[in-house]
């Protein structure tokens, strides 16, 4: 497995969800609703699991870590992908909050 | 039933009532269109509105929310929701036209359902519900299923009481696409010809009885839903069903939600709600006529 910090695309950052959205959970899926907007996320086995890890904010690397321990059938490299992918993308749309390391 | 024909001798709007739709819609100059409109629906009653208050002062009607009118051979819609007139020459058309716009109408009068662009037939007393987009060929199966003998709720959009979870019909017949697809089997083509009720170059209404196997079950007949099935069509898929994870209908059936006033959450929920308790299946096929075989045995086995 590659070194968390290096896989973190931008280092040194710590995500965290955000608390007052709307979950839905549906067997091992999960829904996710933006009140702002109105907007509808669903979340795979995967995806739920890496939102449930966000309730504490934490680097990339140390989401990869956790996720790839609940997952060991599923390969490290692929995990990584994911989670950055999954990182990145609900950044964007505002579901989680990207804060430096140290930052108040 | 349409009521009472008026005299449309003169240019003036004459009001109608779409009982149970509490607003009044206007017909100018085409009392036949309210006729075949009236033909197209089950379970409605068409009544002009001045027979309803006929002591009430003409100033004192209220305004039609939808509007058509004759401007020479074609016809003008206008409504409350239309940014700007629509006009259409087939009969078929304007009807199609009128429909969808008095579906948003009740759509926004009946706020205790969620609306699904869906099909739904009823089977012993249960219904399937086919939750997909249009031009998915969901039009033309439900008139493959009545055909077969199911009772046809809905081939458009299928609404589902929130504090029941029943499904109720629509009581509208199905609306096919022209012309028919190649694969349709020649028995199925002859049939839906059989029972074209009006039609265009583009789409042709499905007249059915209204009582007995095969028929239009009427506006606001509310069954419980048996089975929702995910509709994958595909040249090459081995016929069968197969069960549909419950998230995956929830996508596929917000994807499909109808234009209603329910909050994203209050969706969600309603979603979670409906499939809890119901089966969801993922129908594969490559032909109508597999799709009928298959859907009948699903509800035999619900």
């Amino acid at each position: 497995m590659a070194d968390p910090d290096s896989i973190d695309p931008r280092k040194g950052t710590r995500y965290q969800r955000h608390d007052s959205l709307s979950v839905t959970i549906v067997e091992d899926d999960a829904f996710i609703v933006n009140p702002d907007n109105q907007d509808i996320f669903h979340l795979n086995a995967l995806g739920r699991a890496i939102w449930n890890v966000l309730a504490e904010a934490m680097s990339a690397g140390d989401v990869t870590g956790v996720i790839t321990e609940a997952f060991p059938d599923t390969a490290p490299e692929t995990i990584e992908a994911d989670v950055l992918a999954f990182l990145t993308r609900m950044e964007k749309r505002g579901l989680i909050t990207g804060t430096p390391d140290g930052a108040a | 039933m349409l009521q009472e024909r008026p005299s449309l001798a003169s240019a003036n709007p004459t009001l109608y009532r779409f009982h149970p739709f509490s607003q009044p819609v206007s017909f100018t100059d085409c009392a036949e269109l309210v006729e075949h409109i009236a033909a197209r629906l089950a379970g409605w009653r068409v009544t002009p509105r001045h027979t309803e208050k006929p002591g009430e002062e003409p100033g004192e009607e209220p305004a039609a929310v939808i509007n058509v009118a004759m401007r020479g051979p074609k016809y003008v819609l206008t409504s409350d929701r239309l940014d700007e007139e629509e006009v259409y020459r087939p009969t078929a058309h304007i009807i199609c036209a009128f429909l969808v716009e008095l579906l948003d109408a009740i759509n926004a009068e009946m706020t205790d359902s969620l609306y699904l662009h869906a099909g739904a037939v009823e089977i012993d007393g249960k219904l399937i519900v086919y939750p997909a987009s249009g031009k998915t060929g969901k039009s033309t199966l439900t008139a493959q299923m009545a055909r077969a003998g199911a009772r046809i709720h809905s081939d458009d959009v299928v609404p589902i009481h929130l504090s029941t979870g029943l499904g109720w019909s629509m009581g509208i017949e199905t609306r096919i696409r022209l012309p028919l697809p190649d694969t349709i089997a020649p028995e199925t083509r002859s049939w839906i010809e059989a029972h074209q009720a009006i039609a265009s170059h583009r789409m042709a209404y499905i007249g059915l009885a209204r009582t007995g196997p095969g028929s239009l079950v009427p506006f606001g007949e509310t069954r419980p839903i048996g089975a929702f099935v995910r509709l994958n069509r595909a040249e090459d898929v081995t016929p069968g069903l197969s069960p549909c994870p419950r998230p995956d209908m929830i996508r596929q059936m917000y994807r499909q939600h109808f234009r209603d006033k329910l909050s994203s959450l209050d969706l969600i929920t309603c979603l979670d709600n409906v499939t809890r308790n119901t089966p969801c299946w993922q129908l594969n096929y490559s032909g109508g006529e597999q799709a009928v075989e298959l859907m009948f045995k699903l509800a035999r086995e619900t």
